[in-house]
């Protein structure tokens, strides 16, 4: 019996089960593309490359992790980061989804889709305003 | 058995005459006058109606259907053009790579407000290569894209205030249009805002768009007159502020002797002639006495 309890501790102690992040909400890319993010970083490496208007599932982030530029998320399998200014509450006017037919005649290839999504990761943005 | 094989034979031959008497029954209904039973019914009316948003429905749908064909609106095509443009030269560009915060957005910002300018949208995208120094790409809403060449601004030693006026530069290129005048951007009103239904997509006007801004960036530029009108237009704007005046001045100064003395550079007359002559222009006229 207290072999039996030994295993048992042991087994529970390394179980490889991930532990559960709490769902928060969805929300939708809203740039022509991008990626889902290892680190909370615009030049981490690339876990999987979305499309415009993809729903994303955001998750609450590991306490390691917590940064208020990035968002936890949860696509597909994928579990990654994505900045904040890239989703929105609700879907936008995207334009694969306004010139399908042109879109699709394009025949973007892997290597194009990815940098497209890179593109958005490199841009400084800014607008000059009145004071 | 015989019994059972009779009785089957017998039981198909009535179901056989019942099919064909429910025929006859068929033929027999003269349509004509159950369309005068239905029409004092009042019911022709209700088929016309359903006939009516059939069709209707129908329109709609082709309707929709033609509408995934159009090629992208003025709204969209400039942004969707440049954006290609940056996928499809990635390679050559270098933009994919890992690079510090330059604090370029905040200069940019305060130039063009100190200026007067406001509401101007941007985007810079610092790129890994001496092949481009500094080009501006149109956007929609005109958020442009402003590349900044990473080994050139380090060649140079600049700071943030001189790399904002380049930006400023390359602003007055757009809006002086000397862009789409000089990739002949009248081609891409063939497709801009049009419809391919029931055609081949026009993928050749896009590839000739892209080859000429290939074109204009890496070897053609920009001519003597629209570099002349391009100076002036910032000799205007600056005058009012000295000191960025001299920035400006000190900055072409410094671009002329890169030019000149490292063959990496050696492009940048090709493509913005001349630092020299933008000087020139700058300067006083002399008054020989």
């Amino acid at each position: 019996m207290k072999s039996v309890f030994i295993i048992l501790s042991f087994l529970v102690g390394y179980c490889p089960c991930e532990v559960q992040s709490k769902e928060l909400g969805v929300l939708y890319f809203n740039r022509t593309f991008g990626h889902v993010h290892v680190k909370p970083e615009n030049f981490s490496s690339s876990l999987t490359t979305l499309a415009c208007a993809h729903p994303i599932t955001v998750l609450e982030a590991p306490k390691e992790h917590i940064q208020n530029d990035w968002f936890f998320v949860k696509v597909g399998d994928v579990k990654g980061y994505i900045h904040h200014e890239f989703l929105s509450e609700r879907r936008v006017d995207c334009l694969q989804d306004r010139f399908p037919k042109f879109f699709n005649a394009l025949n973007l290839d892997l290597g194009e889709l990815y940098y497209w999504g890179r593109l958005f990761d490199h841009f400084a943005e800014g607008e000059s305003k009145a004071k | 058995m015989k019994k059972m094989i009779l009785g089957l034979f017998i039981l198909s031959l009535s179901f056989l005459n019942a099919q064909e008497s429910e025929e006859k029954a068929i033929d027999g209904i003269n349509f004509s006058e159950l369309k005068d039973v239905i029409k004092s019914d009042f019911l022709a009316p209700t088929v016309e109606k359903k006939v009516e948003r059939v069709q209707a429905i129908k329109i709609q749908k082709k309707k929709i259907d033609k509408k995934k064909y159009n090629y992208p609106t003025k709204d969209y095509f400039w942004t969707f053009l440049s954006e290609y443009w940056l996928v499809k030269n990635a390679a050559i560009l270098k933009w994919d790579f890992q690079k510090p915060d330059y604090g370029l957005k905040n200069a940019i910002e305060e130039l063009f407000e100190k200026l007067g300018l406001y509401q101007v949208k941007f985007r810079v995208l610092p790129i890994n290569s001496p092949v481009i120094s500094h080009f501006s790409l149109p956007g929609d809403n005109e958020e442009n894209i402003y590349l900044l060449s990473v080994p050139f601004m380090r060649a140079l030693d600049l700071s943030k205030t001189e790399i904002a006026l380049l930006v400023l530069e390359d602003y007055f290129r757009l809006k002086l249009n000397f862009f789409e005048k000089n990739i002949n951007a009248k081609q891409a009103d063939s497709i801009i805002g049009k419809n391919f239904y029931q055609k081949k997509v026009d993928l050749k006007s896009i590839e000739g768009l892209l080859k000429n801004i290939s074109n204009l960036a890496f070897e053609k530029g920009f001519n003597f007159q629209q570099q002349f009108e391009v100076t002036k237009k910032m000799d205007i704007m600056l005058k009012s502020h000295p000191v960025v005046w001299n920035k400006y001045f000190n900055l072409l100064e410094k671009i002329d002797k890169l030019v000149k003395t490292n063959a990496l550079f050696s492009n940048y007359n090709k493509i913005y002639p001349s630092p020299e002559m933008q000087k020139n222009w700058l300067s006083p006229k002399k008054n020989v006495l």
